[in-house]
Order: structure tokens, then sequence, then C-alpha cells
């Protein structure tokens, strides 16, 4: 009996240890739990050295050249190798590099950009005056083309627009606007850009732009440009401008528009208009309370003829300038930034205002759901192009249109404790002091992220910046605070960013 | 018992813990292998955003490759988070096993993890359920750039293979209660006997042969336990025959003794005495020594006769020779007694036997047969064959024995008419002796009588 029992008990163990080998232990045992024993690995890579001070050092990006082909019907590519230097951007290279050849047949022999200016997606080359010696319109267009496909090829570039000598381009009748790339072949391009500039100056149809337009930004004596598509009706672009202009339906909460709807009858008449010297202007009268209209709208004149004049003359072909008209009395004398200033005959032109023209940068605040919202801040190009600029304005404070965000650094910190940027490689090294490192440490997660991805965000709105790289007294942290990891660069984070304010 | 009910109920788990595992991985199994090559797909597509450090590609990418049941991160050679599909691990480092496996081995790896019904974590992020799978795989097809790490939720799956479980622990749980009690009560059905048995055979060993089990059905135990009973029957009537025995005969030695002792008693202490009547003492007393000598004789016989201690001395013998003779010595007895007896021998028969044996069954048989017998009546002896057996029948038409008695005139010691029986200087013995003689010759005796009618008893022996 005892001999059975011990059998029996002797069988139960064996089961039981048969057990583990069978399956019986419960599937989510597997599962894990994130504490097994493993390690992370650590890329063998030179560590980054400290950024001390300011600097951008040249990078080179590939890209491709567009220019005529030698029987001048078509556009021909070429791989180019672009180096990028420190105050310089990637279009004025690439304008620079068609121009710089005049064996390439972009443009006349001499001709030069005067200025390349980008905001946003958009970029818009001012040529010299040389350009003007082509012989024929087509010429003309094909340099257009050549400009606008070369620019558009590259990376945060939509469209172009070009001018010549502060003035747009008279391929035809009919304004060009600002070209975004298009495939169709240039024949095709050039005999439809013909057919809709005689059709529309009979009025027989209507057609669509795309015009810059330049906004005058709030708490600032810039003017900003804007992309935006117009229709004109009936052949008549300048009342399609003006339209435009005093639509504020899209535009960035930094800019308002020069002719808000409910004052939109201070412009009593517009017309284009030769002048005896043989200049063409755009004529515009204003209402006799001009000054207390624009009082009461809290616009700078400055800024609104200066909007007025690059709009127009960056947009209608061949047009020199605008005459003002307050009343019945012409405007021959303005108040500029620089004092007052006397014009010829009333002519306002694109050059006088060249200095005031702006871009809009993007930097990235939190807003009150916890997103990064971007916010527009006007600025000069050689500031934009300057990662400490840019930066220095994630430690101002909100803008009073902006009510429901908030800034992103900590109080208490300065731009001063960014101690170094260095941008080599598409990646922005920020150095910064100890001070901001503890400054940080009350941070929570939402913050601390907002913080870091505002930093990265806002730097890489900068076309040489891809990533961001932060160190504390040049050293990598593990993480800042709490869980961002500051071992390696940090890549853009659209998903945080919220819808703009518009 | 409950050894073998333990094994029974282990065994039900390891079958169905297998089960489960089984089914469990192949669900498990099926989806990881879809899912790990979905995953090693999209890091195809991230090799390029990703060299290019082009984070608005590379979250357009997980974004598009991502809904409410799935998430995708992209990491860098630090493990760390540079695209999310829901932007909240950017920055992090993501430290899991699967990551550092495609990060340290370059090879893809996808591991479960039980998030519990928690509130959203870091890793689960928007993703919700019990259970995530997370597919790590690595970015970069001639240089380790990254990992693509692919989260989904697992729910439906780990769902389906717990209902699977708890159905089938419940099922186990039901067999297992349901074998249990079949068990119990299958055992006790078949031990019940047993046990009944075992106590009687405890009781017998203690000497009650009264015992009796009950029997229920007809199957293998109840047979046994008929057995036993029949045995027990046997038994009880063994000891009542030996107790009968020892009772009678002490009574048989007894009687004489105490006859011998007053005779002796008598002659003793009476002084002087007749010598008449001493010698009549004296022939009482030589008398009783005699039937005290049959007795033991008699005794001795049958002792010998069971022990087989005198092994028959077989040979082929004349029934009819037999008979006669016996017949010869006891006609002076018949004519002393007024008894006609007569021989009738109808066909002749040879049995295989022991002469001396055979001849005292049929002298007992026959001498009864006259003792028992009045003056006038007839002692017939017949012998005849059936079925290849000698039959030899010793009628008389005496007294005949009561139907009561007739089953036990064959017991020893066992008289019919005691004071009659010891009148005719009978011990006791003699039927006891003809049967033990007959059945050691593998023959039968029997009687039939009836009362004041007078009695057959027949001997029936096979031929040789």
């Amino acid at each position: 009996m005892k001999r059975a029992s011990a059998q029996s008990v002797a069988l139960c163990l064996l089961l039981a240890l048969c057990l583990p080998l069978t399956g019986c232990v419960p599937l989510y045992a597997e599962l894990h739990t994130g504490d097994s024993h493993f390690e992370m690995p650590v890329p063998e890579e030179a560590p980054a050295g400290p950024a001390v001070g300011d600097e951008i050092l040249p990078r080179t990006v590939p890209a491709t050249l567009y220019c005529p082909s030698e029987d001048g019907q078509e556009l021909s590519s070429a791989a180019a190798e672009i180096t990028v230097g420190a105050g310089e951007t990637l279009p004025q290279r690439l304008v620079g590099a068609l121009l710089e050849d005049a064996a390439r047949g972009v443009a006349p022999e001499g001709t030069s950009a005067l200025s390349v200016r980008q905001s946003g997606g958009t970029v818009v080359v001012d040529l010299s005056l040389e350009a003007r010696a082509v012989e024929t319109p087509r010429q003309l267009f094909l340099m257009r083309a050549a400009i606008v496909k070369t620019l558009c090829g590259a990376e945060g570039v939509s469209c172009a627009d070009v001018l010549i000598s502060g003035r747009a381009l008279p391929v035809t009748a009919l304004p060009c606007g600002a070209g975004r790339p298009n495939d169709a072949p240039l024949a095709v391009q050039w005999s439809q850009a013909l057919s809709e500039a005689e059709l529309a100056g009979e009025g027989a149809v209507d057609v669509s732009r795309t015009a810059v337009l330049y906004h005058p930004a709030r708490n600032s004596r810039l003017i900003v440009p804007e992309t935006r598509e117009i229709t004109i009706e009936q052949g008549d672009a300048l009342s399609a401008l003006l339209d435009a202009l005093s639509d504020d339906g899209a535009l960035d909460p930094a800019v308002r528009p020069i002719l808000p709807d409910s004052d939109a009858a201070i412009i009593t008449g517009a017309e284009l208009v030769t002048l005896a010297d043989g200049r063409r202007v755009a004529r515009l009268t204003f209402d006799g309370n001009l000054s207390a209209i624009l009082d009461r709208a809290r616009l700078n004149a400055w800024q609104m003829y200066a909007s007025l004049a690059c709009t127009l003359t960056g947009f209608l072909p061949d047009l020199d300038g605008i005459q003002v008209y307050v009343g019945d009395g012409l405007l021959t004398r303005v108040d500029s930034p620089a004092g007052e200033v006397a014009l010829d005959n009333g002519v306002m032109h694109r050059a006088m205002f060249e200095r005031t023209i702006g871009q809009l940068e993007t930097i990235y605040m939190t807003a009150s759901d916890g997103s990064l919202r971007p916010l527009g801040r006007p600025m000069r190009a050689e500031e934009a192009s300057s990662p400490r600029q840019l930066l220095a304005l994630l430690f101002e404070e909100p803008r009073p249109w902006e009510a429901d965000v908030s800034r992103v650094v900590p109080d208490g910190l300065t731009i001063d404790d960014l101690l170094g940027v260095r941008v080599e490689d598409g990646i922005a090294t920020l150095n910064f002091s100890k001070a901001f490192h503890a400054g940080c440490q009350r941070l929570n997660s939402q913050q601390e992220r907002n913080l870091v991805f505002a930093l990265v965000n806002t730097l890489t709105e900068h076309p040489a910046v891809r990533a961001v790289r932060i160190q504390i007294e040049g050293e990598a942290l593990e993480t800042l605070v709490h869980e961002i990891s500051l071992l390696s660069p940090l890549m853009r984070n659209p998903g945080v960013i919220s819808a703009p304010d518009v | 018992m409950l050894a073998y009910l333990l094994i029974v109920c282990v065994s039900f788990y390891i079958v169905s813990a297998t089960l489960i595992r089984l089914v469990g991985e192949y669900l498990f199994n099926q989806k990881a292998n879809d899912e790990l090559y979905a995953a090693i797909s999209l890091a195809a597509q991230a090799e390029a955003p990703l060299a290019a450090r082009d984070g608005e590609a590379l979250y357009a990418l997980a974004d598009r490759n991502s809904d409410d049941y799935s998430r995708v991160l992209v990491l860098d050679l630090y493990g760390v988070a540079q695209a999310d599909s829901q932007s909240e691990m950017n920055g992090v480092r993501m430290s899991r096993r699967e990551v550092a496996t495609a990060l340290n081995q370059g090879k893809a790896d996808y591991g479960y993890y039980f998030v519990g019904d928690q509130s959203p974590t870091l890793l689960t992020g928007a993703l919700t359920g019990n259970m995530i799978s997370l597919y790590a795989a690595p970015i970069g097809r001639e240089e380790l750039m990254g990992v693509l790490v692919y989260l989904t939720r697992s729910e439906e799956a780990y769902r389906s293979l717990m209902t699977i479980q708890t159905k089938m622990l419940a099922w186990l749980g039901l067999v297992t209660v349901a074998v249990t009690l079949m068990s119990l009560f299958v055992s006790r059905w078949f031990t019940r006997p047993i046990s009944e048995l075992n106590e009687g055979i405890v009781e017998m060993a203690n000497g009650d042969f009264s015992n009796r089990v009950k029997v229920r059905g007809k199957n293998e135990f109840a047979q046994l336990a008929t057995a036993f009973n029949t045995m027990c029957d046997r038994l009880e009537s063994l000891d009542k025959a030996r107790n009968q025995f020892v009772s009678n005969a002490s009574h048989e030695l007894k009687t004489p003794l105490s006859t011998m002792k007053i005779l002796i008693e008598t002659l003793m202490y009476q002084d002087p005495m007749d010598p008449d009547m001493t010698r009549e003492f004296l022939t009482d007393i030589n008398k009783e020594i005699d039937r005290l000598n049959s007795v033991i004789g008699d005794l001795l016989t049958l002792v010998s006769i069971d022990g087989g201690e005198k092994p028959l001395d077989a040979r082929p013998i004349s029934v009819a020779e037999l008979l006669s003779e016996n017949m010869r010595r006891l006609q002076p007895l018949a004519r002393e007694r007024g008894i006609e007896m007569t021989l009738s021998v109808r066909e002749q028969a040879v049995v295989n036997g022991d002469a001396n044996r055979l001849t005292q069954v049929f002298y007992n048989l026959m001498d009864n047969a006259i003792k028992y017998t009045g003056r006038g009546g007839s002692v017939r002896v017949e012998l005849s064959k059936k079925d290849r057996r000698a039959i030899v029948k010793v009628i008389d038409t005496g007294i005949g024995i009561p139907k009561e008695d007739q089953l036990h005139v064959f017991d020893r010691f066992y008289r019919v008419d005691k004071a009659r029986s010891r009148e005719t200087g009978g011990t006791g013995l003699g039927l006891s002796i003809v049967k033990q003689i007959v059945l050691l010759h593998g023959g039968h005796v029997g009687v039939v009588s009836e009362e004041n009618k007078g009695s057959t008893f027949t001997v029936d022996l096979p031929e040789a």
C-alpha cells in the first residue's frame, strides 16, 4: 500500500516537473515589462564640440540649374553643388550661379541680382536693369522660366517671382505673377501666355495669377510678402490687387491689411497712367481724411505706401511706381523712418522701400491646449539668417494679440543664456548655460517637451538647419529634465504644431 | 486515491495549458509575422528621410502608416525617437529590449507588452487595450541608421486567447469536479463489496462463522461474495460438526468409563460380594471395555481414512463375491433373529477397489439392516449395474428412519434412537465409515427410508 502511494507521489512530481516543458506557464509570463536586462547602444561617433559664439559653417547643397537650351525652345538642366556660406541663402546662391556665367544664357551679360528675398516658400528675385537687354518677350519668358524652375527645385521653395529693377517683367501685357513649377513644354506655356494676354485684354476671360502681396507688419515698420492666388477679371489687374490687399481673410495675425474692408472707400479712384516723362504709374486717389483714417486704423502711412508700391510694381508689368492723391492734392512728400522724403512728381517706386521689406519668420510658443502654436515674426532678411536672432524671439513675451499662447522658456532666462550656436552639416548645436539648465528643472514633462521642440522647430525653419543638438556648457546630457534625451540631435517635430491663428 | 485524482487533475491541466499555448502561439505568430513584415517595409521607406534628417517627411511617413490601433516611431542610433505618429515620444530614448536588439544586432525583433487597463503611458499613447505588440526593424540597408518601431494593439488576439483560456479553465474545473465525484462514486462502488468481504474475513479470522456478505448484482464481486458465503456456510457447518463430533466422541468415550467406574467402585466398596455378582460386574466391565475399544477402533478407522494414512489397495473385485461372502458371514445372525436374508445378483459387476474396505462397507450396511429389522422381517441385497456403475441396494423391512434424521445418518456419532443404538452395540460411526470408504472409491451412498416400513441403502461404485 505504501509502495503504491509512493509511486503515485513520484508520478505526480514527474508530471509537475513536466509543467514548464509543456507550456503550462501562462502566456503573459512571456510579455516584456520593459525591465528586462539589455543594454541600449552608444554609437561610436566623435562627440560634438561645444558651440562657442555664433557660427554658421558653409554647406554644400546639391541642386539642379535650368538654363535655356541652345535652340532657345526649352530648358536644359545641369546638376551643381552649391555652397552656401554664412549670411547667404540657397536661393541667393542659386540665382548667383545662374547669372554668374553668361554662357548659360539665362540673362544678358552683366545682369546681377539686386536682391533675392525668401519669405516662407516664396522667393522674389530682383534683377538688375541689364536683364532688360533681352531682345524679345519670349527670351524674357525663358529667363523667368529658368529662374523659377531652378528656385522651385530647392527645398522649401514653392514659387518664385522675378522682377527687373523693382518692376514686374513685361512678358505680355497681362501680369505673369509668381511662377510655380510647371512641367508643360515651354512652347505650350508660351502659347498659353500669349493667348491669355490677348483674351484678357479683350475682357473675354478671367485669369488666375499668383501675386506677391506686401502687408504691413504689426508692431513693426516692415512690410512682409504674402503669396495669394488672385483672379483678374476683364483684364483689370489693378482692381484685383487692391481687392486682395483689402482682404484679410487668411492673413497671419502678425500682419494686417492696408485697406480694411470697412475703410475700402478710402481709395476713391485707381487708374494706370503714363506721365509726361514716360513713366507708367498707378494713380491712387484717397479720401481727404486719410490721416484720420490711418490713425484710427493704427496704420503707418509709410508702410501703407510701401505695401502699395511694392505690390503693384511687383505685379503689374512695366509699372514704375504709384502716385497718391489725397483728396485733390498730389502727395509730394512722405515721412519715412529716415525722415521726410521728397517725391519726384509724386511717384513712389519700389526702390524707396527696399529697406522696409522684411520677411515673416515662424517661431513656436505654447498654446492653451498644450500644443506648439506657430507665430509669425517680421524680420529683416539679415536678422532672419541668424539662428540667435530667431531664438531670441522665443525669449520674448507673446505679442499683445497673441492672447492664448505662452512663452516656452522658463521665466528668468534670457537669450544671453545661449552661450553659442554652431550650424554645421544641417545640425545646429545650441550651447546653453548651466543657469538655463537649472531654470529648466522646474518644468514638467509637457513644458520640457514644448521648450525643446519650440527650439528645434523654430530653428529648423532656418533653411540651413535640419536638426538641433542641445548642450549644457558643451556637454550632451542624458536628459534635459525628465524624458527628452540630449544625446543626439533632434529633428523637427511637426506633430506637436497646432494650426496657426488667422 | 487522492494521488490518482491529483494525477488526473494535473494531466488535465497540462493538456489544457498546452492547448492554450498552441492556440496562443498560432494567433500571435501569424499576427507577428505580418506586422513584422510591415515594420521592415516601413523601415525601408524611412531610410531616405532619416538620412536627410527630414523630420517633416518622417512624420508624414509615420502618420500615414498609423491609425487608432497602431503607432509608428523612427528612432536614431541612440534609440531616441525622432518621429512619432502621435508626436509624444519625440526626443525620448526608447529603452526596450527589441530596440536594443535591432540596434545592437541589426536584426528585426518583436515583443508583447502587457500594459493592463492603466491610463495611457508614454509607450501606449493613444493606443488602448491591455496588450501592445512592439516591432523593431533596423533602418539602413548598408549602414545602420536607426530603428523603426511599429506598435500595434494586440487586444483582440489577447482577448481571444483569454476567452479561450477562461473557457478551457472553466471546462477543466468542471471536468475535474465531475471526474473527482465520479471517481469517488465508482471507487466506493467498487471497493464496498471488497470492504465488506474484508470485514467478513476479519470476523471469520476472529472465529465468527455466522457473518455473511450481502450479495448485490451478478458480477464478479457478487460471485465472490456468494462463494465467500458458501465457504462460510461450509466452515460453520464443519465447525458445528466438529463441535458435535467432539461432544459426541466425549460422550461415547465417557459413558463406558462412567459405567466401569460405578462397577469398579461397587466392587471396591461392597465387601464381601457375591462371587457371581462379582463375575457379572467384571463381565459388564469387560463389555464396556470392548465397547470403548470398538469406539476407538472406529475413530481410528475414520481418522486413517480422513488423513489418507492408508492408501487404498485397489484392484478389480467382483462385487457379487463380496456380497456373497458378507451374506455368508451374517446369515447366522439373521437366522438367529428370525430374519430372512437374500442376495439378488441381476448383473455381475467388477469394481476397482480395496476388498477389505468394501467388505467393511457391505458388512456394516447388512449388519445394520439385521439389527434394525424385527423378527419375521427380511433383508434383501441386490446387485445391478447402471451407467457403468455397480449399484448395490440393501433393503430391509425394519423400523425405518424418520425423515428428519435421514440427512444425518451418515454423520459421525449420529444416532436416530440413541438408547436402541447402544443396545445394539453400535458406536454411531458405522455409517460414517461407510460413507467415507465409498467416497474414497469415487462412489455414493444414500438412503431412502419410510418409518416402520423399512430402509433402502444404496451404494453405487464406478465399474473397473
